[in-house]
């Protein structure tokens, strides 16, 4: 699969060594990737689709400036992954404001930007959709995983809850369980499989999925958190 | 009172029993020079005391003296074979004692329960004369010796470090502890003396039962002293290190706000100075921007992260490393400015020491992310990590020599990660290090 991305930068050398790390990347860890520069931010705003995967984008740059542009590419796209390339640092340490990533102080070394590539990697990764198969009440369905937010079970009637309603089957928790990406679902109590990508908040013993609040047993507490750890660790 | 009575016997391979049963608890001990010879000379004084030592009476009283006093002895003669301060010694000798006592119930009830005897207990602290006890009797008393030696040496005699400080505050409960192995001499001698008056062999077999439970009970609290006393050891260093880094901030903020007025000062002069000169603009701001030490300092919305970062990067600017952080530091307002500042300090400071080593330039990589999900705050440091850590208990291992005073670092940070109820997750993937913390946000 190939990866596209797009580089912003106004400085042609910047952009060509990044261009030329990416094809030492490539070489070493493998993978296909398909660069396009953009000289200022405006050219790249404006034909823009979300189609990329990841963006390196310098901050500054002329008319409008790489933070700027930022933020308006996270009104079209919430998801691409950005990534800052600057000797600005001061400036990227707000980074977060986009939900950049990471970023990489120019001049550009091969080390820093493989490391950080690759952690962008790993979370694109994490975040590829699967899809399930289900025989539920209503006939067979095919939901999309990222879509349920938890799974209740009472003895073997199981209530699948996703942000589309909520879906009736039977079976065991486990068969289910044994179905779902285990890096983002994880158990809460016996009764509760929670989609961490929905998890919002825990408070004492309680977790927020969705606009629900569940139980959390007393053992399961230290796991599930350690389980958001990970998961916003990776995959956020 | 020379008599060659069984007792008169048992006396010294009593004393054999517990020196052996001592060599055991004081091997990590620190050794006087020639300590050989010396224990040699100690060894052979004991048994020559012990062959030399009268007996008093046969009664459980005088019996109970008897052997206090030969357990007395061999504490001194350890005392000279060992430089530690005597109540080291005394840890050990306890500890021996109990052991010594708990293998002679075990080799007891053996031989009283299945008969071995006749039905009879052993009457080695018995009056009349001494006779080779029998073949099968002395290997059933060598078996249940050595195995209650070795399993007790595997259980408690491991967990005496080397350099360890075996004096155990609590001193209530060591009392406690030595009071409980006495009374169980003075019982076992009693319930002994009794039972050569009434042959009751279920008797003696259950109170030998309930001895030895007694010997081990007390060697698992006396274990369990020493265990507490290092736990407490190692949180007063934690609580000593981080009251260093609370004065260590103060003093940095102090000369940071003292070094920027002054700097700002000097840029007002400076501006003036250039434009009496007619310097062009440029060049005046030029000048400015070499007074402005603290002015590239980071601004992340918290005012000690900035100074711990700006500290930091100072540093690793000068150690040729690269740091990198995109902080949210307003969602940080939760913790208390001591806790962040120790939290950071560490963190950078071990991805520092792990950089230490490396010498290519471009490997010497420290990263930090800290941003809000939903109702979550995620911390993330990484740094390039050469070597192959261990990790105990969810932890890396320390990876200098001196473990005992090493590794705190790492201990503060997860102290205070859960006094916020939050997640401390480490791993180490393709030679990158990741320390990830997470703390649930109201």
């Amino acid at each position: 699969m190939t990866l596209r991305i797009a580089i912003v930068e106004d400085d042609r050398q910047a952009a060509e060594l990044l261009c030329k790390f990416l094809r030492r990347f490539s070489d070493e860890y493998g993978g296909e990737y398909k660069a396009v520069i953009f000289s200022d931010a405006v050219s790249f705003l404006s034909e823009y689709r979300p189609n990329f995967d990841i963006v390196f984008m310098d901050i500054e740059l002329p008319g409008m400036d790489g933070m700027e542009a930022a933020r308006r590419l996270r009104l079209m796209d919430e998801s691409v992954a950005l990534i800052f390339v600057t000797n600005m640092a001061n400036f990227a340490v707000k980074g977060y404001e986009v939900d950049a990533l990471d970023f990489i102080v120019k001049p550009v070394i091969y080390y820093s930007f493989s490391l950080k590539l690759l952690r962008c990697l790993k979370r694109l990764e994490c975040r590829e959709e699967r899809e399930l198969v289900l025989s539920t009440s209503n006939g067979l369905i095919r939901l999309k995983c990222s879509d349920i937010t938890y799974v209740e079970v009472m003895k073997h009637d199981i209530t699948i809850h996703t942000v589309n309603g909520e879906y009736r089957s039977y079976g065991s928790l486990k068969k289910l369980e044994s179905m779902l990406p285990a890096n983002s679902f994880v158990r809460c109590n016996n009764c509760f499989v929670v989609n961490l990508r929905h998890v919002r908040q825990i408070k004492d013993f309680e977790v927020l999925v969705g606009s629900t609040w569940l139980s959390v047993s007393q053992a399961k507490k230290s796991s599930l958190l350690r389980a958001v750890n990970e998961y916003i660790g990776s995959v956020k | 009172m020379y008599e060659p009575s069984k007792l008169f016997v048992y006396k010294s391979l009593f004393m054999v029993e517990i020196f052996a049963a001592e060599l055991m608890f004081t091997f990590r001990l620190k050794r006087r020079p020639n300590y050989p010879l010396r224990l040699c000379a100690a060894f052979l004084s004991c048994i020559a005391f012990s062959v030399a030592m009268p007996i008093i009476g046969y009664n459980a009283r005088d019996a109970s003296i008897l052997f206090v006093i030969l357990f007395l002895v061999s504490v001194l003669a350890l005392s000279f074979c060992y430089r530690d301060p005597w109540l080291h010694i005394f840890f050990c000798a306890v500890a021996a004692y109990t052991v010594q006592h708990l293998a002679f119930e075990l080799y007891n009830f053996i031989v009283v329960s299945t008969g071995l005897n006749a039905g009879l207990p052993i009457d080695i602290y018995g009056e009349d004369a001494a006779h080779f006890s029998g073949l099968l009797l002395t290997l059933v008393y060598v078996d249940a010796y050595l195995i209650v030696y070795w399993l007790m040496a595997l259980i408690f005699a491991r967990r005496i470090r080397q350099n360890e400080d075996l004096r155990i505050h609590n001193l209530s409960m060591f009392a406690l502890v030595v009071l409980v192995v006495l009374v169980d001499v003075v019982l076992n001698a009693m319930v002994t003396y009794y039972s050569y008056q009434i042959n009751n062999s279920f008797y003696v077999s259950i109170a030998s039962v309930s001895n030895g439970i007694c010997c081990l009970l007390s060697l698992y609290v006396q274990f369990s002293l020493l265990n507490q006393r290092q736990l407490e050891v190692e949180l007063n260093t934690v609580n000593s290190l981080y009251e260093q880094e609370k004065k260590q901030y103060t003093l940095f903020k102090e000369n940071m706000d003292y070094i920027n007025v002054k700097c700002h000062d000097l840029r007002h002069q400076i501006r003036k100075i250039g434009q009496r000169s007619s310097l062009d603009e440029a060049s005046i701001q030029e000048l400015e921007g070499v007074i402005s030490i603290y002015d590239s300092a980071v601004k992340t919305g918290n005012e000690t992260i900035d100074i711990i970062l700006t500290e930091k990067s100072l540093l690793c600017s000068k150690d040729h490393i690269k740091l990198t952080c995109v902080v949210d530091g307003a969602k940080l307002s939760f913790m208390k400015a001591s806790d962040i500042y120790s939290l950071f300090g560490n963190a950078i400071e071990n991805a520092m020491e792990a950089l230490s080593s490396v010498e290519d330039e471009e490997k010497r990589v420290i990263g930090i992310i800290v941003k809000s999900s939903g109702a979550f705050l995620s911390i993330h440091f990484y740094n390039h990590c050469p070597q192959a850590l261990q990790i105990a208990d969810g932890l890396p291992l320390t990876t200098k020599h001196d473990t005992q005073s090493h590794g705190f670092g790492m201990k503060s940070i997860q102290m205070i990660t859960m006094r916020y109820g939050g997640d401390l997750s480490v791993s180490v993937e393709n030679d990158v290090f990741s320390l990830r913390l997470l703390f649930p946000l109201e």
